[in-house]
């Protein structure tokens, strides 16, 4: 078993297009309550400060993020389509076998997103040692998290400190901050 | 001092002042920014801000901080003794009159010469658990090999086997010690009745003590410094953090997690560790070496 997305059939039909395998939704704690657990991410198509032809990058994200050609750019990637509707003829002709799971998840109430913060990379390692420890069954879940918990709960508290010492410096350098 | 003397001093300073200006700005004013940080909280991005010995004592509550030690410490004191040894032994058996000796020299030299980058990705292959050649040849004695990879309790065992591999650097300087051992003291001992072992012991070892001291000295610096094969194998420090070594979380801390300050006092206190490890084996180690002017 491993935890993986929708991209992960790309891999397996390029080396290993013979394997048996299926997609399931996460183990959830409480499977009837949330039988949909997922982290939902998204590709972003951005246009940077500065750049040369802003208004033809504005023309293209609009072309792309209509329903045909965001489905023809999703069915190269072979990825599903971020948008509401999507035609039948998309589905049908969508060489991922799983791709109605991956749209179930994403749509399901309980796909949460990563949250934007800055410490979230360090959520993420101690995460994933958490899951490194219950694959080799060094750990039970439980035990895991509750590590997890303890190490981001410390990592808090040092945070907290640490504010409390230097909140006077730094609120002193964003206010004389001049975003012009 | 002359007129002259101070004209050769100028000159002689211009002469090395290319070194001198490289040696200020890369080493002196790096090292002198990395002790201040160490007092700050400093994310690179935004101003340093004087936290004064904070720094220092987040380490004693951090479990990570001490799973790294204990992780670099017992890589150290596995690899760099069983790299010592290792080394002694090919450079003992490649001073023996040998068919081919170069050859066998250059071969035992070579992993010494590969790129980390290429011979991390070699052994990768080689230790995998499934279809690796390790566990393959293993299975010829009906032994069934390990993950070295994927398991937390092999994979300490995984890279302190691939430090022995190269340990062409430090064969190739006991190597030109062996070669510099009188030919008259070997001769003497035979005329007395030794053998190769009492040869060995009473003549090879004291003879090239001061070599050891100094490969001991490297050996215990680099062992300390442990990154760059741990890091391009296993990244975010393989299952559980089980090869996290200090240097390892010091580069996540600054570089990851943009924790300059504290990575800056974690680089402290490595010093320190190394300038201490140092003395204590430079005073256990006085009585054994005997140099040649003595």
């Amino acid at each position: 078993m491993t935890l993986q997305g929708v991209w992960m059939y790309n891999f397996v039909d390029k080396y290993s297009p013979q394997m048996e395998w299926g997609a399931a939704p996460f183990p959830a704690k409480d499977p009837r309550a949330h039988p949909l657990v997922t982290i939902v991410d998204a590709d972003v198509l951005a246009i940077p400060k500065g750049a040369h032809h802003p208004r033809e990058a504005f023309e293209f994200i609009r072309y792309v993020n209509q329903q045909g050609p965001m489905e023809k750019l999703c069915l190269g990637q072979r990825k599903f389509s971020p948008l509401s509707k999507v035609s039948d003829e998309f589905m049908k002709s969508h060489p991922n076998p799983y791709i109605k799971t991956f749209i179930e998840l994403a749509k399901s109430p309980d796909a949460q997103y990563a949250p934007r913060l800055s410490i979230w990379g360090e959520y993420n390692d101690e995460m994933n040692v958490a899951i490194d420890r219950i694959m080799a069954l060094s750990a039970t879940p439980q035990q895991a998290l509750d590590a997890v918990e303890g190490r981001m709960q410390w990592k808090l508290d040092r945070v907290l400190k640490r504010w409390d010492a230097v909140k006077d410096e730094r609120l002193k350098e964003w206010s004389d901050y001049d975003p012009r | 001092m002359t007129q002259g003397e101070k004209r050769r001093l100028w000159v002689g300073l211009a002469f090395i002042s290319p070194w001198l200006a490289g040696f200020l700005v890369f080493t002196v004013f790096p090292v002198c920014a990395s002790m201040f940080f160490s007092f700050c909280d400093y994310d690179v991005l935004t101003k340093p801000v004087w936290v004064g010995t904070l720094n220092y004592r987040d380490m004693f509550t951090d479990s990570v901080f001490w799973k790294s030690l204990y992780n670099t410490l017992y890589y150290a004191m596995f690899s760099l003794p069983l790299g010592l040894v290792i080394a002694l032994i090919i450079a003992v058996l490649l001073n023996q009159k040998l068919r081919g000796r170069s050859i066998f020299r250059a071969v035992y030299f070579l992993p010494s010469l590969i790129p980390v980058v290429a011979s991390a990705m070699v052994w990768l292959w080689l230790l995998n658990g499934n279809f690796g050649i390790l566990n393959h040849m293993l299975e010829w004695f009906h032994i069934k090999g390990p993950q070295w990879i994927t398991d937390e309790k092999w994979t300490k065992p995984s890279l302190i086997l691939m430090s022995i591999w190269a340990c062409g650097n430090t064969m190739v300087i006991y190597l030109a010690a062996l070669q510099d051992v009188p030919r008259a003291l070997y001769e003497s001992a035979e005329i007395d009745g030794a053998g190769p072992w009492v040869k060995f012991y009473h003549v090879t070892v004291p003879m090239i003590s001061p070599v050891i001291y100094f490969n001991l000295i490297m050996g215990i610096i680099g062992s300390l410094q442990v990154f760059a094969q741990a890091y391009i194998m296993f990244g975010g420090g393989g299952p559980n953090r089980s090869v996290l070594f200090y240097v390892m979380y010091l580069y996540q801390c600054a570089f990851d997690y943009h924790q300059m300050g504290y990575a800056s006092a974690m680089a402290w206190i490595l010093f320190l560790i190394i300038l201490f490890l140092t003395w204590v084996a430079t005073r256990s180690t006085r009585q054994l070496i005997h140099y040649g002017g003595e």
